[in-house]
């Protein structure tokens, strides 16, 4: 079988495999008596905002959510986890893996009136992995990237120095959107400012950007090339959208039930009900896919280097309660680093393996030494409180203090470091000074876990291997899930570094994130992407 | 009865203070202590004031918090005191030129509200219980400064002073002895009223997630932390928040009358 059928193949497994397990969320489907409005206008809340809009650059899921109607990337991966042709009509895999030839659409233009062609991906690709980019993400889902080549005016060769299958997954994201070759020129500031700096060809252009407030964006009336699956053809039926940032989610909840917003992010699971109950309103709600919420516990540090203490703050935390309790039972607690909706690669015969044994972890903080008890009833070794040190940016959240007040009853102080300091965390997390961060990642692969317990993606190397792992047999088992073709050889592999991750108390999964999205019943069309975050594009608001 | 309220307010701060010094007396439990299976509990015979969204009992935070929302009040009057102290006497005794300076950067200081200010200095020390104490303190001294050093102009000028140092008292040892204790009075007075607004001030910066970090059951934190629940649970901000007012109250009636009864006394 030639291997340009056999990712085909991949990708259709992966789109049957995703089928079978759920729809596509999406409000307002077919049947529905109102026919699509091609003009108005849609105003949507989140609830952060990116510190720089490069997408290149940024390592924020929100940078990617809010760049995805600027930029359209080589290959589309739809709600359900297929790829599929968008920039690029076809590629080609080259035997071993490490080439991929893409022939690019012909008839794509950027919105400063640019022609898309190899040139403009190669300025992209050189671009992303140029040292003064200093990307945070878009160069690590690049893997172990060897270069970039034009092959025609209309083929681009994007080459790697060991087999990396995850690739096409990787093209698919906003990280690796393509870009006006003009535009990546400006330099990072204008890329990173958004406004008139953001340039690329998809379905809406940049428009005004107030920080702190809003970021506007119009339709792209020549915008003829969206992929094949995306719900919609030709320009977006909206002539604008705004999208206004409020971080609290009161407030947020409140905008939206007052009409003041027509959609909003992340509603949180105690606000559910009211909305629920609202007639004039509705929630759409996804799974994310890719890395769950999870400690990732520091093996390197003085405290967790021993496994008995890894695995004694594992089984301390009583996750099923805290999940249900704080969750108000709506998100489901995860067993695995993995959330089950990735595509191809969940584990599931991890589910109830390590339940909650506060007396197993009280056993095993007695033998690594932590038989003390101080005034406040802590553990203590030496003089010395049992304290795990957890840097957080931004606040504490209701999840992180629930942990706290649990870990508390096995005589463990958590101590949740909250700074809204970038450059501390940053530079704690860079040096290796906590114990655990806690942390969740979206992605449609399951090469995240890669980017988690791979020896080289330290934090350092814009990586999230926060847990330290440098195990030979991790990267072992994540290069053959690298290098197999096959989605079921990959899974896997996959599952061995999940079942490793656990049984060395590495990680404690907590819980699957998951989107609940509020919108108002006038909203029609709009569908959550694969990384749970909203689609513009084929969406359509009922005129007043 | 003609002081029925200040009769009322001394013995609600009593109470408040009674809290803040022996919150074991008035409950039992642990204010930290959480319990995932009793979350957002409304008011009953077992939770006087419910519990909030961990579990914990929201009376026994409001009893515990008496002393940290009190204890920046407090702290924070004190340490604006000696800030002012020092600040006044310096103006008043270092010659003209050193009295402009120094009134002068209190008066830019005095143009921004308080609040304003106490956010400004948060940024330089950094969030915090010690921080947003500091914060407060920098943000009442100029006011204080101001009275000390009009006060410790009028008794320089008195005649036991100018006796004093007529007789061959060294000036540092007049500053100490005479003027500094002459001063005081009016001082304290003014700090009484000022500690319900050093309170709420403190308070306020909590709220911002700038003073007491949680799980600290200070009022201004709790505040905080239940308002995404209000629509769940009212019972987890109103006590904390009515215990707020209330303190502000007793403690600002109080202080008033103490104000009053100084001024009487100068009158007679």
């Amino acid at each position: 079988m030639p291997p340009s059928r056999a990712v085909l193949a991949a990708a259709l497994l992966i789109a049957l495999a995703a089928c079978g397990t759920e729809n596509t969320p999406a409000v307002g489907g077919a049947g529905e008596a109102a026919k699509p409005v091609t003009s108005g206008s849609l105003t949507h809340a989140v609830d952060e905002e990116p510190d720089c809009w490069d997408p290149h650059v940024s390592a924020q899921d929100v940078t990617s959510f809010l760049q995805r109607p600027v930029y359209d990337s080589l290959v589309y991966q739809t709600p359900d986890g297929a790829l599929e042709p968008w920039l690029a009509t076809k590629w080609e895999v080259s035997p071993d893996s490490k080439a991929y030839t893409f022939t690019l659409r012909e008839d794509v233009v950027f919105h400063d009136g640019a022609k898309l062609d190899a040139e403009a991906v190669k300025a992209n690709f050189d671009h992303i992995t140029a040292k003064e980019t200093n990307s945070q993400y878009a160069a690590g889902l690049l893997g172990p990237y060897k270069g970039v080549s034009v092959v025609a005016p209309n083929q681009v060769k994007i080459e790697f120095t060991r087999p990396y299958v995850p690739f096409l997954q990787a093209a698919s994201t906003t990280a690796l959107g393509i870009a006006s070759p003009a535009s990546l020129k400006a330099g990072s500031d204008v890329l990173c400012a958004a406004g008139a700096g953001s340039v690329g060809s998809g379905p809406f252009t940049s428009g005004a950007y107030v920080r702190g407030q809003e970021r506007t964006y119009a339709k792209n009336a020549a915008y003829n090339w969206a992929p094949k699956d995306a719900g919609h053809a030709g320009p977006a039926r909206l002539d604008s959208v705004k999208v206004r940032f409020i971080s609290e989610d009161a407030t947020r909840v409140g905008a939206l039930s007052s009409g003041q917003v027509d959609t909003a992010s992340k509603i949180p699971a105690n606000q559910l009900g009211v909305l629920k109950a609202n007639p004039e309103l509705q929630v759409l709600d996804k799974q994310v896919p890719g890395a769950v919420n999870a400690f990732y516990l520091n093996t390197k540090g003085a405290l967790f280097s021993d496994v008995k203490v890894r695995q004694a703050f594992q089984r301390a935390i009583d996750v099923d309660t805290l999940v249900k309790s704080v969750f108000q039972g709506i998100y489901p607690r995860a067993w695995s680093p993995l959330s089950p909706t990735t595509p191809s690669s969940y584990d599931a015969s991890l589910e109830n393996t390590w339940p909650t044994d506060t007396a197993l972890a009280g056993k095993l903080l007695d033998e690594a030494g932590w038989t003390g008890r101080d005034s406040e009833g802590y553990r203590t070794k030496d003089g010395k409180r049992l304290t795990v040190v957890a840097p957080i940016y931004g606040e504490a959240s209701t999840f992180s203090q629930a942990v706290q007040g649990d870990l508390k009853k096995s005589g463990i102080y958590l101590d949740l470091l909250a700074s809204t300091d970038a450059i501390e965390i940053g530079g704690r997390l860079d040096e290796g000074r906590y114990d655990v961060v806690e942390l969740s990642w979206a992605r449609g692969d399951g090469d995240i876990l890669s980017h988690f317990f791979f020896s080289d993606q330290t934090s350092k190397n814009s990586g999230h291997n926060f847990a330290q792992v440098t195990d030979p047999g991790v990267d072992k088992w994540l290069t053959a899930a690298q290098t197999a073709q096959e989605p079921a050889q990959r899974a896997a592999e996959y599952a061995q570094v999940q079942k490793w991750a656990i049984e060395n108390a590495v990680v404690v999964p907590t819980y699957v994130d998951t989107q609940n999205l509020g919108a108002s019943k006038k909203v029609h069309d709009l569908r959550l992407s694969i990384s749970a975050h909203p689609e513009f594009y084929a969406a359509w608001v009922e005129s007043p | 009865m003609k002081h029925t309220g200040t009769v009322i307010a001394a013995l609600l701060l009593g109470l408040i203070l009674a809290a803040a010094a022996f919150p074991g007396l008035l409950t039992g439990g642990d204010p930290t202590a959480t319990d995932p299976l009793a979350t957002l509990l409304p008011p009953d015979a077992a939770h006087f004031f419910g519990t909030d969204q961990l579990g914990r009992d929201v009376f026994t935070r409001v009893v515990y918090g008496a002393r940290h929302s009190l204890a920046i009040g407090a702290a924070a009057t004190v340490g604006g005191l000696l800030i002012a102290v020092v600040w006044g006497l310096l103006a008043a005794l270092s010659g003209r030129f050193g009295d402009a300076v120094l009134m002068r950067v209190a008066d830019a200081l005095l143009a921004l509200p308080g609040l304003l200010l106490a956010l400004l200095v948060v940024l330089i020390t950094g969030k915090g219980v010690i921080g947003a104490t500091l914060a407060v303190a920098v943000g009442i001294a100029p006011g204080f400064a101001r009275v000390v050093r009009a006060q410790a102009l009028v008794v320089r000028r008195s005649g036991y002073v100018e006796a004093a140092i007529g007789l061959g008292v060294p000036r540092p040892l007049v500053t100490l002895r005479h003027v500094l204790p002459n001063t005081f009075g009016p001082l304290l007075v003014l700090a009484s009223v000022t500690l319900g607004i050093s309170i709420s001030t403190g308070a306020a910066l909590s709220y911002l997630g700038l003073g007491a970090q949680p799980p600290t059951p200070e009022w201004g934190a709790m505040l905080t932390e239940s308002q995404g629940f209000l629509h769940l649970a009212w019972w987890a901000a109103l006590f904390p928040g009515l215990m707020l007012v209330l303190t502000v109250i007793a403690v600002t009636v109080v202080g008033r009358h103490a104000q009053n009864r100084s001024e009487g006394r100068y009158a007679s």
